[in-house]
């Protein structure tokens, strides 16, 4: 009897202890496919999400489909990389134009230090000089009216004109250092040299002599030129730590870099362009031709020498540079013309010839805008006409294919 | 077989049989996870817009009546007023005693009228010629050089008797003209011109299009109901309404059934003309327009864009319509009339094909281009611009030229 018990006590005990691993094993198995189920779910709802935000209008009330939808804060309608055309712009083009800006800038404070120091004939010719090249170099960053340089109307300050001769006066009077004031974007920038240089007298020698004269006048020469350089490194290195959040910032909503530096360049096109170098001064916006609105008046009225057209020369070819992704030796990047390839339109290529038609009328012009607005302005008018039928096509063409809103409103009038 | 009753057999096969059964009990066993694939059904919910058409109904009044809280959203005082300034100026162009700076105060400033309200409108004409994004800039200046022309060669020369490179009188038995040097008829050929340099202008390449309607937040502003400041109507209202009254701004009452049917006629502009092709030319372009018009309107009202794009186009191809008209009808008018002999008759009648050849420019094809360019106006026009000498064959060519462009 007791052999028998234990035989099946020794059974029981080979039973328990070898039914224990299979449990383990089949418990995995659950784990595995639970796991693989809320993958695939996970997975379709992205989809469904994706799906969502590339469609288009889609309610029929808003029926527009021709570019007039409304876009606030709508996403883009096409899958091109914006942040490609920012990069390409801020790292090739901006930055680099503002370096040799800076640096035209830093040549002309020179020169201006060298002749208030010593007030000579061969002085004077050389801040002429710099002047003369640091305007050019300024025609290709006026556009770029974004981060630091908007904060601080960079534009206002470096280049409004025509200026107020009595508020230069009264400045150079009162021995004026602060020029922040609203009242003041007429009396400094490079008109106000300008007006330094070939205002005060209508002949070198006389300039040279109140000069030599009259120490407020070198005491504002100095005010202009140190505010314009302070100006500008504070935009340059601005944009050493600015370049990153620009590169990203391409959303399209109204206060993205994309939307805002894309709304700069319709704006500056049609204003900077169009309307300050040439339409004012042939008196489209007047009943009669303005010829001292002209850019670089004085140099021209006093018959120092001409440059209004190399200046509307330098701004014609910087916004095509810029339209075209073109870096300044000429190789072409991501841009607002690659953009507009890609949704298969042809304003990118209208544009691009008209850009060159724009530039024979400007060629066209007399080197001094003056004798060309009093003996044919007619001329002025032909460029005028070449410019805005290029206006027309970046302002409702290319931002409504970018669908992107234009931020500003011209003053209409009933 | 020999029954296995053996005891120490038995306890050596119970051994083997435990030792069999849990030799696994003694291996060591680490856990490894595998991924075994198993088929299952997954439901993935893909989420796809599809547009659907809802039919939304759009109400358009009989009249050009748009209200909103019971006062009319309608408002063109501006257009009224300038199209009041242009039968001015007209008739300053056709009277000895004007002074240059009189009429270009007239034209330019919008002040120095008789009518004091023109005087206080705020308005001027000057500054809305020739003026639209689609306009050459080298026109408006053209308008001036009439009017300089007029008083500085026209006027002194008032007894003369015109010639060829002489301005003065002609006369024939239907009328009395006043010519300058090549022998336009100056208030002809400026207000014809303001036809299509101003009111067509001003309507079709700038009012009634995209340039203006959805410029700025308008869209936006239009969409959500957001008003012009201090107005109860919405910018993009209101502008289509400003194009409107360029065409109607001189009826008597723009809210009356037949306006479509019936145009009064009133002025020495666009209306005028307008009326005339109506009888005439192409009967039924009156209720065309209107009907576009008032369609138009009330999509905007109804934020339907598209749509007020459709009716715009249509607004757009027939006002070019009637220049052409109007062209063809002057240069066959002139033909007939100096091969009747009458010289001044003809004269009077080719300054006005003139004027309406120059306002060809400011037609809009429906896709925002005009059916003659700047350019190749000008042409035509150097083609016939000594009356004196312009051969019938050159204007034959010209009038064939416009007819086979508009297929009328």
């Amino acid at each position: 009897m007791k052999s028998k018990i234990l035989k099946i006590l020794f059974s029981i005990l080979v039973v328990i202890s070898c039914s224990k691993d299979s449990d383990e094993v089949s418990y995995q198995v659950n784990t595995q496919t639970n796991q693989s189920s809320n993958t695939s779910s996970s997975s379709s709802s992205n989809t469904s999400t994706d799906s969502s935000s590339t469609s288009g209008s889609t309610s029929t009330d808003s029926s527009s489909t021709s570019g007039s939808t409304s876009t606030d804060s709508s996403s883009q309608n096409d899958n091109f990389d914006r942040s490609s055309i920012l990069i390409n712009y801020s790292e090739n083009i901006i930055i680099p134009r503002y370096n040799a800006f800076k640096v035209s800038m830093d040549n002309l404070k020179n020169t201006i230090d060298t002749f208030i120091t010593s007030p000579t004939v061969e002085n004077y010719d050389l801040v002429q000089l710099n002047w003369t090249e640091a305007y050019k170099k300024w025609q290709y960053i006026e556009v770029f009216n974004i981060g630091k340089a908007e904060q601080i109307m960079f534009n206002l300050t470096m280049n409004t004109f025509p200026v107020s001769k009595e508020r230069i006066d009264s400045n150079i009077e009162n021995e004026k250092t602060d020029l922040t004031n609203p009242n003041d974007w007429a009396a400094q920038g490079f008109p106000a040299i300008d007006y330094m240089l070939h205002g005060i007298a209508d002949n070198k020698e006389s300039v040279i002599e109140i000069y030599n004269s009259n120490t407020k006048y070198s005491g504002y020469l100095n005010t202009l030129v140190s505010t314009m350089s302070a100006n500008t490194d504070i935009v340059v290195e601005d944009w050493e730590t600015y370049k990153d959040s620009f590169n990203s910032s391409y959303e399209n909503n109204a206060t993205s870099a994309f939307n805002m530096m894309v709304n700069d360049f319709v704006f500056y096109f049609e204003k900077g362009l169009r309307t300050n170098k040439i339409g004012i001064p042939a008196g489209r916006f007047s009943s009669q031709p303005l010829p001292d609105r002209i850019e670089a008046y004085y140099f021209s009225k006093n018959g120092f020498g001409n440059i209004s057209k190399a200046l509307a020369l330098e701004s014609r070819n910087g916004a095509e540079e810029l339209f075209l992704g073109k870096d300044s030796s000429g190789n072409e990047g991501a841009s607002y013309k690659t953009y507009l390839d890609y949704l298969e339109t042809d304003i990118g290529s209208s544009v691009q010839t008209k850009l060159l038609s724009a530039k024979d009328a400007i060629n066209a012009l007399d080197d001094n805008f003056l004798d060309q607005i009093n003996n044919n302005n007619t001329l002025m008018l032909v460029a005028f006409d070449a410019l805005q039928t290029i206006v027309v096509n970046l302002k409702t063409d290319m931002l409504s294919n970018f669908n992107v809103a234009v931020d500003y409103t011209d003053a209409d009038g009933d | 077989m020999k029954k296995i009753t053996n005891k120490p057999t038995l306890y050596i096969l119970s051994i083997a049989l435990f030792f069999a059964s849990c030799a696994k009990e003694d291996i060591q066993y680490e856990i490894v996870e595998v991924e075994v694939p198993v088929v299952q059904t997954v439901v993935e919910t893909v989420e796809v817009e599809v547009k659907v058409p809802v039919v939304q109904t759009v109400e358009v009044p009989y009249s050009y009546e748009f209200a909103r809280a019971g006062e009319s959203t309608v408002s063109f005082s501006g257009q009224t007023a300038r199209l009041n300034m242009a039968d001015a100026v007209y008739l300053a162009l056709k009277s000895n005693t004007s002074t240059k700076e009189q009429i270009l105060e007239m034209f330019n400033d919008g002040t120095g009228f008789a009518d004091e309200s023109l005087n206080t409108s705020g308005k001027k004409m000057g500054n809305k010629t020739a003026a639209s994004p689609l306009a050459s800039a080298t026109v408006k200046p053209l308008f001036d050089a009439m009017i300089a022309d007029f008083v500085d060669n026209v006027i002194p020369n008032w007894a003369s008797d015109a010639s060829n490179g002489q301005p003065g009188v002609l006369t024939d038995p239907t009328r009395t003209i006043r010519v300058n040097a090549k022998g336009h008829e100056v208030d002809q050929t400026f207000i014809k011109g303001i036809i299509g340099a101003m009111a067509v202008d001003q309507i079709i390449n700038n009012y009634i299009t995209p340039y203006q309607l959805d410029s700025g937040s308008r869209v936006q502003d239009n969409d959500n109901n957001v008003l012009s400041s201090g107005k109860n109507y919405t910018d993009m209202e209101h502008k289509w309404d400003e194009g409107f009254g360029y065409l109607y701004g001189q009826e008597a009452d723009h809210t009356r059934l037949d306006l479509g049917t019936s145009p009064t006629g009133n002025g020495t502009t666009l209306n005028k003309y307008f009326k005339k092709i109506n009888a005439d030319n192409q009967k039924g372009m009156g209720v065309t327009v209107f009907n576009a018009f008032k369609r138009g309107r009330a999509f905007i009202v109804a934020k339907q864009y598209d749509k007020r794009d459709e009716q715009a186009e249509i607004i757009k191809k027939e006002l070019s319509k009637l220049v052409a008209y109007k062209a063809v009808d002057y240069l066959n008018g002139y033909m007939s009339k100096i091969a009747a002999g009458n010289t001044a008759d003809a004269f009077h009648a080719l300054s006005e094909g003139y004027g309406f050849i120059m306002s060809l420019q400011f037609t809009n094809d429906g896709t925002d281009t005009p059916y003659f360019s700047n350019t190749e106006v000008n042409a035509f026009l150097a083609s016939m611009d000594n009356f004196w000498t312009v051969e019938n064959s050159t204007l034959e060519s010209i009038r064939d030229e416009i007819k086979s462009k508009f297929g009328i």
